[in-house]
């Protein structure tokens, strides 16, 4: 069973998106803010995270990205942004942090779980 | 809306905001409007009422809530009124009671004093500075009162333009923006503004190593307002600091928010420094709008300003009408989410 992470700091956002994936088969584990998505995919070692670009605290989204894709031990991990700023300059942003796709909310759930396949079959 | 229930609703006493759970507000009395700047069929930006809005219409329970003034409707920047939030009769809406405030309709006064007083003294001095240069032409002997003029009119300068900046946020407002910008990037840009003074008046800034070493802190909003708060800062703290002193930046995260400290003197009349007092307001004003605040502590001779900023996310953004908005894209997408998870069992051979 793929492993999916949830990271994002608003939980009725979260809750909607854990509703989506449950449509599917996945393991899913959930983060409220950039500093513990980080830990957990560190621990959990998801084949794919769900992030959230601007989310209180130390680190944001695009931040935690770029931590992700520089560690030898959690690059192989996917990266979907997720974000209400979808000008061509944030989402050229988004791919200078790494990211392998960017979503712009309010986002479609089929758009999710087709993105989330076609992320994990190709990976 | 019928006629009575507008003049009922027109006439109460505190000012009133009828608002839905989509933000939009269905109707708004002349004093709410006043005091808060929405009207009927404006969307309310306030993250805190917003949540109160909806806590209270999901709970329905009243809430409290505190919201900026209206730059209109009161004269000093950053001032804050408080919100009685009752779940309205329609299930998905409330109504905000503004309560009354003591210095409602004096904003003009405020601002009137403030500038008297604010430009006064700079105006005095340069005036008195053109003097001597006057005089100092027909003697073409000394060029010393030419340059003190010059300084003069360049502070006087600062004043009118601070507070041309001032006056644009209290008419329109601090423009919505999210720009995503790097603390400590943000701090060099405006230190880069600063340097020449600080250099011309043998005045240190020692950035904290600590604030070097981090990884960089990311803040939304607007840059331009921001750099302006921190080029106000560290000048107002440079100019407090004698020759050969040492103004000490300083970074510490708290959670969500960051802290900029600057360690610096105290300048010897601040009551005579015009710029001082109009920059102050400006930073307090921006800063207010981007969910951060401008604290001064006194510290002996020294006096500490500090910083204080929402980090990772920008503090306007309305997430509960984010929520409700993914949510409606949830429920509409449903039923093809559904069709979805059965097709594959469907056409699966027996």
């Amino acid at each position: 069973m793929k492993r999916v992470l949830i990271v994002e700091d608003q939980a009725d956002i979260r809750k909607l998106i854990r509703m989506t994936l449950e449509f599917e088969d996945y393991e899913i584990q959930e983060a409220s803010d950039g500093a513990s998505g980080l830990r957990v995919a560190r621990d959990f070692k998801p084949d794919l995270m769900l992030l959230d670009v601007m989310m209180p605290g130390e680190l944001d989204g695009l931040q935690v990205c770029e931590r992700i894709k520089r560690d030898d031990t959690t690059r192989h991990i996917r990266v979907v942004l997720l974000t209400a700023r979808g000008q061509a300059r944030d989402r050229e942003t988004g791919r200078d942090a790494g990211a392998d796709e960017y979503l712009v909310k309010p986002f479609s759930p089929l758009q999710l779980i087709e993105t989330i396949e076609r992320l994990l079959v190709v990976g | 809306m019928h006629a009575s229930m507008s003049e009922l609703l027109e006439h109460l006493k505190p000012g009133l905001i009828w608002v839905g759970t989509d933000g939009v507000v269905r109707y708004a009395n002349r004093s709410g409007s006043r005091c808060t700047g929405l009207a009927t069929g404006s969307r309310i930006a306030d993250r805190a009422l917003s949540r109160a809005v909806i806590g209270a219409t999901i709970g329905q329970v009243p809430r409290q809530a505190t919201l900026p003034l209206a730059a209109s409707a009161h004269g000093v920047p950053g001032a804050t009124v408080g919100c009685r939030v009752v779940p309205g009769p329609g299930g998905d809406d409330a109504f905000v009671f503004v309560e009354a405030h003591a210095d409602d309709g004096t904003g003009v006064d405020t601002l009137m004093r403030a500038l008297r007083q604010d430009l006064r003294d700079p105006l005095r001095s340069a005036q008195a500075a053109l003097a001597l240069a006057q005089q100092a032409r027909a003697r073409a002997d000394d060029t010393g009162e030419i340059e003190a003029l010059l300084d003069r009119v360049e502070r006087l300068l600062e004043v009118a333009d601070q507070l041309v900046e001032l006056a644009a946020l209290w008419d329109e407002g601090l423009p919505a923006a999210d720009d995503r910008i790097e603390l400590w990037a943000l701090m060099q840009r405006a230190w880069g503004e600063v340097e020449p003074e600080a250099r011309a008046r043998g005045v240190r800034v020692g950035f904290g190593s600590d604030l070097l070493a981090r990884t960089p802190v990311t803040l939304y909003g607007s840059e331009r307002w921001l750099r302006r708060v921190f080029v106000e800062c560290l000048q107002s703290a440079v100019r407090g600091t004698r020759a050969g002193g040492e103004v000490q930046v300083r970074h510490l995260q708290d959670g969500g928010r960051a802290r900029v400290t600057l360690l610096a003197g105290r300048h010897a009349d601040e009551a005579a420094d015009g710029s001082e007092a109009v920059a102050r307001q400006l930073c307090r004003h921006v800063l207010l709008r981007h969910g951060g605040r401008l604290r001064d502590e006194d510290d002996g001779p020294l006096r500490q300003r500090v910083i204080e900023l929402p980090t990772g996310a920008p503090s306007q953004v309305d997430d509960a009408q984010l929520a409700i908005a993914q949510a409606q894209r949830y429920a509409r997408d449903l039923s093809a989410l559904m069709i979805r998870r059965r097709r594959p069992a469907e056409t699966e051979p027996d």
